[in-house]
């Protein structure tokens, strides 16, 4: 199986110590039996091929080659998301891994996007809880079941079936750049829980919608830290946040596979210091601009030329694989502050809703950026996770602290060191 | 149930610290416990890093390694003996010296980095010597390589300093070109004629003396005045 279009820059660029990987996880009520999990993880991957898939180079390009089985199910860490060997982790891609009531999966971001693993995690937790205590999971929505096989449509690699008459590529213009200490073997996590439905109330008062709102808190946290710096105006550069659009809900499709592509929206602080309320708005129209299906196809079609190109074709993966590293790392996401990933509203049939407690999702380190959030929310609680490289954790401060002094109520978890460790 | 004093977050049973500020949860209602489930477990995955650059420098070496020997074994089967190879490896050497060598050490100060050049430079010219002989070596390679290497090690630590100013580092730089300027004329004629005469080193010497000269007297007169320095804003 040929990796689908957004897919096939992650192979060539991970390196040694770094590949794209992001996580979703889910806490029950009571401890993780892992025999069941291990039965429930079988099933679940032959629902779903493309979790099923061995990396392997080609002449001409990277491909997915079938795996049977499931990989082992390992131990939580205190550093999620850490570089992956697909070799110690039996070929596979992803990996399971099990802490106390948690059940996490890492997956490395060439098979799906953040909906598709959340879809994954879905399903293996109906399972889970369907054969730990007996009862029928209705299957519907992203809960699929593990009784049919894949469909074509949900294999298909929806950006060749949606690519735009004309392609229109994106034009780039760099952001500010977070640095801080560098610190790449840990990857530092913090989780703050808000009240879901309060911030809802929140960006609706103004207007907007829950991504909208925490992006505009997001980027006055990136501001901030401009401020802090006193960079000098000539070198400042606007503040951006990337804001993954998932494309399955925009075309009407239902692939597994990566479909997703992102809204670049940002202030430009050099012109002033806007207000809140008209930051959130010029957030929401940009968003709201982002994420018009015509433009996101046009977008699409001139990735999709990348790709189709003859002379791109043409040339050897020992040639590409080189280029298109470096070309990540220079283009990668420097037109990007931060990023902000929000899957949503997480809606469970009551028979779950009764043993799942909590839902997680954290993108791994970016090569570029030092720090991303990603937010999910589920039973009335949003859990935002900061993940960074770097030591100074300013911006989940500024963050936070911004909405304590707006009258959120915050509660943060962490998975720091304590200082006799460090 | 504690929240963070300098933050206003509420914070996780098991966070000594708040995450955010580092400050210290100190609720003497609810000291901290270790007992407190963590949201994850306390052994870190290790993440080992094959050094690129030891990687790459061994590669290096392993193909410096290859035109060695097929200059050696050249030079043994023409007549038994080692001449002439002698040095093209001694010129392979100095390459493996300054270029891969340095590759090893993580991140050598820049003065030692110069140093070590000259110090290279000045073995090379001595290998060469050994094998060619002559009387240019002690007089003149010698001297000359010592003078680049301290003038470019002085003009490095004047213009990294920190506490020199912008007229003092372009004074100090002119002041080394001078001394440069007329040593290395002196070294020039010592070489052809065995006489020290100074002709066109004194020109350049002199041309930098006046300029450093007029950045001084600016200088001065930018720090004291307070019109002419209204003049010269920039």
């Amino acid at each position: 199986m040929p990796l689908d279009n957004a897919a096939k820059i992650y192979p060539p660029a991970m390196t040694e110590g770094w590949n794209a990987l992001f996580r979703v996880s889910v806490t029950l009520d009571e401890p993780i039996d892992r025999q069941v999990l291990k039965r429930a993880l079988l099933k679940t991957v032959a629902r779903f091929p493309n979790f099923a898939m061995r990396l392997r180079r080609g002449f001409f390009w990277y491909y997915l080659d079938r795996l049977d089985g499931a990989p082992e199910i390992q131990d939580d860490v205190q550093n999620p998301c850490a570089r992956m060997r697909f070799r110690e982790n039996g070929g596979f891609a992803f990996r399971v891994r099990c802490y106390n009531r948690r059940i996490a999966v890492e997956i490395f971001h060439a098979i799906t996007d953040g909906s598709g693993g959340l879809s994954f995690l879905k399903t293996l937790t109906a399972e889970y809880i369907s054969i730990r205590y007996g009862v029928t999971v209705p299957r519907s929505g992203d809960i699929l079941d593990c009784s049919v096989p894949a469909s074509e449509e949900e294999l298909a690699d929806g950006f060749l079936k949606h690519a735009g008459p004309k392609a229109v590529p994106e034009t780039k213009r760099r952001a500010y750049h977070l640095n801080g200490t560098k610190d790449p073997d840990f990857l530092h996590v913090t989780t703050g829980i808000l009240d879901a439905a309060d911030i809802a109330a929140r960006a609706k008062a103004l207007g907007v919608t829950v991504t909208e709102y925490l992006t505009t808190v997001l980027l006055f946290a990136a501001a901030d830290w401009k401020h802090v710096k006193h960079e000098p105006l000539q070198r400042r550069r606007p503040v951006k946040a990337t804001v993954p659009v998932d494309l399955r809900r925009l075309f009407g499709c239902r692939t597994l596979r990566n479909f997703a592509n992102y809204a670049n929206v940002g202030l430009d602080t050099r012109l002033g210091e806007y207000g809140f309320e008209e930051a959130a708005r010029i957030i929401h129209h940009q968003l709201r601009l982002g994420a018009d299906p015509h433009l996101l196809a046009a977008k699409i079609a001139s990735n999709v030329n990348i790709e189709k190109n003859v002379f791109m074709r043409l040339v050897p993966l020992f040639i590409k694989d080189p280029v298109m590293s470096l070309a990540y790392r220079i283009e990668g996401d420097r037109q990007s502050t931060t990023c902000l990933s929000n899957l949503g509203r997480v809606t469970l049939p009551p028979e779950m809703e009764a043993h799942v407690r909590r839902f997680d999702f954290m993108l791994g380190s970016l090569i570029e950026n030092p720090i991303a959030s990603a937010a999910v929310s589920y039973n009335g609680k949003l859990v935002i996770n900061f993940t960074r490289t770097i030591k100074e954790s300013f911006l989940e401060r500024a963050f936070f602290t911004r909405l304590v002094k707006m009258g959120v109520k915050v509660f943060i978890e962490s998975n720091q060191k304590d200082p006799e460790e460090i | 149930m504690s929240y963070c004093v300098n933050c206003g977050v509420e914070l996780g049973e098991s966070e000594k610290r708040c995450p955010l500020c580092g400050v210290e949860v100190i609720n003497p209602a609810k000291p901290y416990s270790e007992k407190a489930e963590r949201p994850f477990p306390a052994s870190a995955e290790s993440v080992t890093h094959r050094g690129v650059r030891i990687i790459t420098a061994k590669v290096l070496s392993l193909l410096l390694v290859i035109p060695v020997l097929s200059v050696l074994i050249a030079d043994l089967l023409q007549d038994g003996r080692l001449s002439w190879s002698l040095l093209p490896v001694a010129a392979m050497g100095f390459v493996f010296l300054a270029v891969i060598f340095p590759c090893l050490l993580k991140k050598p100060p820049v003065w030692l980095f110069i140093l070590l050049g000259t110090v290279e430079t000045a073995a090379f010219l001595f290998v060469v010597w050994v094998l060619v002989g002559g009387d240019w070596l002690w007089l003149f390679a010698l001297p000359l390589t010592a003078l680049v290497g301290a003038a470019a090690i002085g003009c490095y630590l004047i213009l990294r300093s920190k506490r020199a100013s912008v007229s003092l580092k372009i004074i100090v730089v002119l002041l080394i070109l001078m001394v440069f300027v007329i040593v290395l004329q002196m070294l020039i004629e010592l070489h052809l004629s065995g006489r020290i005469r100074l002709s066109w080193s004194i020109y350049a010497a002199l041309s930098c003396g006046m300029v450093s000269l007029a950045v001084l007297i600016v200088s001065r007169l930018i720090r004291k005045n307070e019109s002419i320095r209204k003049k010269l804003f920039f």
